[in-house]
């Protein structure tokens, strides 16, 4: 059996007297997906910062396709770095607005100095996302909020990454776009056979998007497994809270 | 029946001439409920603004904005400002800017109770435990004597609330006022409001991006667009496909990305 691409073991970390995590381990298969449910205070966005290696625990450790991250291990990191992608949740404040889209997108492959022709790269993932080409020339500041997540994704996508980490990636757009924007997760993920991390408080989007669910509370993981059994049979009184305190629309 | 607030035709305009609001129109009877729903840049906040005279520097309004039957748009701003707050009350999406972060927030809810109602000392003080009681602010005594940062979110949308409330106001402008916090609070927020609309009798203005959170609170709905009122229409009949192909788009967006999959999971 391979190794899980990613895999956070009994991971601690503390921030003085706060546990924010507090022995949490997730198993991320290559080609599958998982999305990581928590409101805030229940280390969602700690335990992203330690799968992103932007971050160490305190104790237990996260490996990357069976190798434990070290923070002296530079080619180790290097790999992961290309490897594993994130995508944030406010594309406004993520993309630098005074480059270019095209120079936004072509980033990683410069700073990850990968080989081979940056602009043709550039075209070929904004074409992935659903944009022509001559958006390349244009500012960030000239698309509306679906657009510059569909240019986040682009940029994550280019040094051809089997991992994207999606941080709350349609939490801040507009109720019409969101739907758009994973339906273009979902598609990428099967086109590309990528595996995807999803972490959000919105357990209906994880729902959508995610084979297995995460429900992190106060820094543990309380339930795990299948999204179809988390949703329709959870197991763990705050699961069935979280769940029962979603607004939904009546009838269909 | 006359409308206990009524929007007449509300247009408001930027100093370059540009309409934000164009011909907006709605009422809400004494003891309603009217949620008012767009994405963004549709001009909800802005008409909520618009109502409480509260428009950004430069913008212009016109038409008529009735309160029983008094043009709020022609009132002098002294008469406006007792106007709101002791008729028309608002709560905000992040109840920290609405507190002041230097003063326990007892006296931020005694503050408008002498203002607007005369109320002083030991009266004011148990007034004020009163509405923290009235918004479930249980361990009252604490929570009146903490400053903002002291308290969690949802703890602070109940003294916001209470502050709202306690003057008694005919109408609650609520703008997006559980959007920041978590679900589960969102919930208990949602179910607090839904029980003082009730046992106040207030009549709410529900003004949110969030059709189920609507859905939830609310019986008739506006759905705004552009700067234009789309359609004005009881929820329930929203919920049933709209007249308008706007409202049954966001019904319809809102049914696949809010609404929790049967199944579960994709693939």
């Amino acid at each position: 059996m391979t190794a899980p691409v990613l895999e956070a073991v009994d991971v601690v970390r503390t921030f003085g007297a706060t546990r924010a995590l507090d022995g949490v381990s997730v198993r991320v298969e290559a080609g599958r997906s998982v999305g990581v449910v928590g409101e805030s205070g229940s280390g969602k966005s700690t335990l992203l910062r330690q799968l992103l290696a932007l971050d160490s625990p305190t104790a237990g450790e996260v490996r990357y396709r069976g190798e434990p991250l070290a923070r002296r291990d530079r080619g180790l990191l290097r790999r992961l770095r290309a490897d594993v992608q994130p995508v944030f949740q406010d594309p406004r404040s993520s993309l630098d607005p005074r480059m270019r889209v095209g120079a936004v997108v072509a980033e990683p492959l410069r700073s990850l100095r990968v080989p081979g022709d940056h602009r043709e790269r550039v075209t070929e993932v904004l074409a992935a996302v659903g944009l022509d080409p001559d958006v390349a020339t244009r500012y960030p500041a000239q698309f509306s909020g679906g657009q510059r997540q569909r240019i986040a994704i682009a940029r994550a996508l280019a040094p051809r990454p089997s991992v994207l980490i999606a941080d709350e990636p349609v939490s801040a757009l507009d109720v019409s776009v969101r739907g758009q924007v994973v339906e273009l997760l979902q598609r990428l993920a099967t086109e590309q056979g990528l595996t995807l991390v999803l972490v959000s408080h919105d357990i209906a989007i994880v729902g959508r998007l995610c084979e297995r669910t995460v429900v992190l509370h106060h820094g543990r993981v309380v339930e795990e497994g299948p999204t179809a059994s988390v949703l329709a049979d959870p197991q763990e009184a705050y699961t069935r809270r979280l769940l029962a305190a979603v607004p939904q629309l009546p009838g269909v | 029946m006359t409308a206990l607030l009524s929007v007449e035709d509300l247009t408001v305009t930027t100093s370059t001439g540009r309409r934000i609001l164009d011909g907006v129109s709605w009422s809400l009877d004494a003891g309603g409920r009217l949620g008012v729903v767009g994405e963004s840049g549709s001009g909800k906040s802005m008409t909520a603004l618009a109502v409480l005279g509260l428009l950004p520097e430069g913008m212009r309004a016109s038409g008529r904005v009735l309160l029983d039957g008094e043009d709020l748009l022609t009132l002098p701003p002294r008469r406006l400002a007792r106007v709101r707050g002791a008729q028309v009350a608002m709560v905000f999406q992040e109840p920290l800017t609405a507190l002041d972060p230097l003063m326990p927030v007892g006296r931020q809810i005694t503050g408008p109770l002498r203002l607007h109602r005369g109320l002083r000392g030991a009266a004011a003080r148990d007034e004020a435990a009163r509405l923290a009681r009235l918004v479930h602010l249980d361990d009252t005594e604490r929570i009146l004597g903490s400053y903002p940062w002291q308290l969690s979110g949802g703890q602070r949308q109940r003294v916001a609330l209470a502050m709202a409330l306690a003057c008694e106001p005919r109408v609650l402008l609520a703008d997006e006022p559980t959007t920041a916090l978590d679900v589960t609070v969102q919930a208990e927020v949602l179910d607090l409001l839904d029980d003082l609309v009730d046992r106040t009798g207030v009549a709410l203005v529900l003004v949110t991006h969030d059709l189920p959170v609507v859905a939830r609170v609310a019986r008739d709905l506006v759905v705004m667009r552009d700067g234009r009122v789309v359609e004005h229409t009881p929820v329930a009949a929203a919920l049933a496909g709209g007249r308008a192909a706007y409202t049954r788009e966001l019904v319809g967006a809102a049914r696949a990305v809010t609404g929790l999959p049967t199944t579960g999971g994709p693939r």
